[in-house]
């Protein structure tokens, strides 16, 4: 996390908290269609070497908190799981 | 969902389909009309064949992640007319094994479900494992690579995906990596797609959900957990997007949506 074009944390945890929540004592399962990086990084405006690892841990943090259960999570791959300048 | 670059599935399910399609319907029909329908007939036969990956008859949590990831994108593809194709020969290579990519992926999720299974619950370490297995080794300085070669070291992919593809099976593994990268694999992008005539996917989503939730098990579906390229955390004149300085008014988020017991954060297309 480097503060430039950090993921929305604020939406991700607000959104995972309303649907447990709202799923208060029933079965509940997640499925991660894709896309958990940021656009537009590069190698000059911040180190997505360690970047992109930092958001996936990030965000498996936040998720791992509401689905403990990980036979309930399903991630998907989707165009920006990466960062896009690193295949230039 | 990127909504400037999208898998092109619907370039191998137009191959697939279109000859059949073509000689079932009478001559004369209105092409309208026949481009419309043949848009359903594509939208719901892939969508079966896409969910059920194993043709078990059985749809699986992950196939249905998976699947609706994928038909998504084709159906938005398929909706969209002013689809701007960068080269035709890398987006058709990336449409013929974009059915595999889920499976690469899914071995980095398996892998964590195998470790808490075997009772290292430690979440710490679990993380730790499986976003090496994402990126690869930091001193790698391309994660793209380290994700390729480790997500096939685990030797994990089903049979009759990867394995058995003949297009690969006689590259040598680091080869094949760079193959694959090239191909689209781990990181794709063939296509532009015109955001503003993106038709929504829920509707499709929600029908395609609906026999999973009846099962009383509810589904958050969510995706794109990025900021947009224009959205520019640190005010500084769109420095960290290109000079898109349109973060610096506005702070895009999308909301999250329920539909019955589906809910959706950022499905944007």
């Amino acid at each position: 996390m480097t503060g430039e074009n950090d993921p929305p944390l604020g939406f991700i945890a607000t959104h995972l908290d309303a649907f447990i929540a709202s799923n208060a004592h029933r079965e509940t399962a997640f499925f991660f269609l894709g896309d958990m990086q940021a656009h537009d990084q590069d190698d000059v405006k911040m180190n997505w070497v360690t970047n992109v690892g930092d958001v996936q841990r990030t965000n498996l943090d936040e998720i791992l908190l509401r689905f403990p259960d990980p036979s309930r999570i399903f991630m998907a791959p989707g165009n920006n799981g990466e960062s896009e300048f690193s295949y230039k | 969902m990127c909504p400037r670059r999208g898998i092109c599935t619907a370039t191998l399910v137009l191959t697939v389909l279109v000859p059949s399609f073509i000689a079932s319907n009478a001559k004369g029909q209105d092409l309208k009309r026949q481009k419309r329908s043949f848009r359903e007939i594509a939208y719901n036969r892939a969508a079966l064949h896409s969910f059920d990956r194993n043709s078990d008859g059985v749809i699986l949590f992950s196939e249905a992640a998976f699947g609706i990831r994928s038909h998504a994108e084709v159906g938005s593809e398929l909706d969209t007319p002013d689809i701007n194709i960068r080269t035709k020969r890398d987006c058709s290579l990336v449409a013929s094994f974009s059915d595999e990519v889920s499976y690469v992926l899914d071995c980095a999720a398996d892998f964590a479900r195998e470790r808490l299974r075997r009772g290292d619950t430690d979440r710490s370490v679990l993380i730790s494992e499986v976003v090496r297995h994402f990126s690869g080794e930091v001193e790698n300085r391309d994660p793209h690579f380290g994700l390729c070669e480790n997500l096939v070291d685990l030797n994990e992919l089903p049979s009759g995906v990867l394995g058995n593809s003949s297009f690969f099976k006689h590259l040598p593994r680091r080869r094949l990596c760079r193959t694959l990268r090239n191909l689209g694999f781990c990181a794709l992008t063939c296509l532009e797609v015109d955001h503003s005539r993106d038709p929504s996917p829920r509707p499709f989503i929600a029908e395609a959900v609906a026999p999973l939730v009846k099962n009383e098990i509810n589904i958050l579906v969510s995706s794109d957990w990025h900021a947009e390229a224009w959205y520019d955390v640190s005010n500084n004149e769109g420095i960290n997007a290109e000079g898109d300085t349109r973060g610096n008014s506005c702070v895009r988020g999308h909301l999250s949506q329920e539909i019955d017991h589906v809910a959706f954060l950022n499905f944007g297309l």
